[in-house]
């Protein structure tokens, strides 16, 4: 094999490989979603409540969902917002999103605009404007306040109704 | 701007509507992905993993009888027939196979108490050609019901001779969930899956206990009262004879070739109700001759031709005496008479 044809598959290969490391080093924060039912069983002849991953999931059915985060590089990030659209489907459950030393606003435009439950409004169908429902939010965003330190972690979490 | 054509958004909300008033789809794919910003994270955020799962399919059936009271039966009449409804109020296409039970005596249900029991029940679903119970609802199981649909469904049965007024038969109508595999055929009874798999469609029981079963069991059922309202009682008698001898007596003349006989028929209808298309016909018997004219109802003499008088000599049914008072309420007492000559 002649070195002229070995150089442009080399220069491939190392291109690929520089691109992985890149995509790799730009996930300063780790985000992982789960979705879950609660459950009520019997430990030790108590009925506690547990949390397993969606089974028996139908019209009304309550899904928990969990967002975790983790920062994998070696100084502190800031900034942080964690954006959730509420899942095709469903209805997003009044009260239920949770998120310590975070600042929570919702949406009713599809992303576009977030304000707190009492500074949302809708136009009806007859072109009044109302306060807006927990049923109307699109998306839920928890804004992160102040850093998240070297190896710490963060945990938010909302519920919704399937209609 | 690309408009949005008028049968596509039509189709669009009407699907939206069925949608929330059924439920989410069996089978919908519900999926979320969470997208976290931050000042190291790049331009586009990190985007989580997906979180998803299938929406299962929800069972829940009701049968409801129609019309809140018992169906006025008589005693011995072939095939009496009452109404129910069979809705689906789960989130996929279903069959339900269709069952009839007696429900054991003692039992109260439309103010009165089971004492006896109908025979050969059957149940029939309304095929929609002609409204009612009729030949053309020959399925015994509901084919391809939608979520939110609802299908009429007969139960038949026959009520057996000598009961009393106010006797009392009650049938449950039990439907069972089946799978909606295709329509035209019957599908298997589904069972509610133990598995946990968020990846696959499960079925899950939604349905109350009907009259008579259990609770989250995939089967629902109703009941409906049969009740033995008006009771026909007929008595035939002869009430005059006439002999060629020159005897003419209720009694003591001789029956013999040229006698002339004055038969009369009692009608009696007991308890309550209604006795629907009522036909009463008495056949004239061998070697005896109808006398033209002789026909009387109720004391007013009637004619031998199918007229207004609902009553007729031979032409509702040959060589036969009919009368066809439609339908009569009990209590009632009526009669007929007519003469016969001995040939």
């Amino acid at each position: 094999m002649s070195n002229r044809r070995l150089i442009p598959a080399l220069c491939t290969l190392l291109l690929a490989s520089t691109l992985h490391l890149n995509a790799y080093a730009a996930d300063a924060v780790e985000v992982k979603s789960v979705a879950e039912q609660e459950v009520e069983v019997v430990e030790k002849g108590k009925k506690v409540i547990k949390r397993v991953p969606v089974d028996k999931a139908v019209p009304g059915s309550e899904i928990v969902y969990t967002t975790t985060f983790r920062n994998l590089i070696s100084k502190p990030v800031g900034n942080i917002a964690i954006t959730n659209p509420v899942p095709n489907d469903t209805v997003y459950k009044n009260g239920s999103a949770l998120g310590a030393n975070t600042a929570i606003t919702f949406s009713v435009d599809g992303g576009k605009q977030y304000a707190t439950p009492d500074k949302l409004t809708v136009k009806t169908p007859e072109g009044k404007t109302r306060p807006a429902l927990a049923s109307d939010y699109s998306h839920i965003r928890w804004t992160y306040k102040g850093e998240l330190g070297v190896g710490k972690s963060g945990e938010v979490s909302f519920r919704a109704v399937i209609k | 701007m690309n408009r949005v054509p008028a049968w596509l958004l039509a189709f669009l909300l009407s699907w939206t509507v069925t949608a929330q008033a059924a439920g989410t789809a069996s089978g919908t794919l519900i999926s979320n992905t969470v997208l976290l910003q931050c000042d190291l994270c790049g331009p586009g955020g990190t985007p989580s993993n997906t979180a998803s799962f299938v929406v299962d399919n929800k069972v829940n059936v009701t049968v409801a009888e129609s019309d809140g009271a018992a169906t006025p039966v008589v005693a011995g009449q072939p095939a009496a027939v009452t109404r129910f409804t069979v809705t689906n109020n789960g989130n996929a296409v279903q069959d339900y196979a269709l069952a009839v039970a007696n429900v054991a005596s003692g039992a109260s249900l439309f103010g009165g108490t089971d004492n006896f029991d109908a025979s050969a029940c059957f149940a029939r679903v309304e095929s929609g050609a002609v409204p009612g119970f009729d030949p053309t609802d020959s399925e015994s199981f509901i084919d391809e019901l939608a979520p939110d649909a609802s299908r009429t469904a007969y139960v038949a049965c026959s009520i057996p001779a000598g009961l009393s007024a106010n006797d009392q038969a009650i049938v449950s109508l039990v439907a069972t969930t089946l799978a909606g595999t295709a329509p035209g055929v019957q599908g298997a009874v589904v069972m509610q899956d133990s598995a946990n798999d968020p990846a696959t469609v499960q079925v899950v029981f939604a349905d109350d206990a009907g009259s008579d079963d259990a609770v989250r069991d995939g089967i629902y059922s109703a009941r409906d009262a049969y009740r033995v309202g008006a009771l026909l009682s007929l008595s035939k008698s002869v009430t005059h004879v006439q002999d060629p001898f020159g005897c003419s007596a209720p009694s003591g003349c001789r029956i013999v070739p040229g006698a002339m006989l004055t038969y009369r028929i009692d009608v009696v209808a007991s308890g309550s109700g209604t006795l629907d298309d009522l036909v009463l016909s008495d056949p004239i018997p061998a070697n005896m001759s109808y006398v033209p004219g002789s026909l009387i109802v109720d004391g007013v003499p009637r004619t031998d031709a199918a007229d207004t008088d609902l009553a007729d000599f031979g032409v509702s049914q040959p060589n036969t005496v009919t009368v066809s008072p439609g339908s009569v309420s009990a209590p009632l007492t009526s009669w007929f008479s007519f003469r016969a000559t001995i040939n």
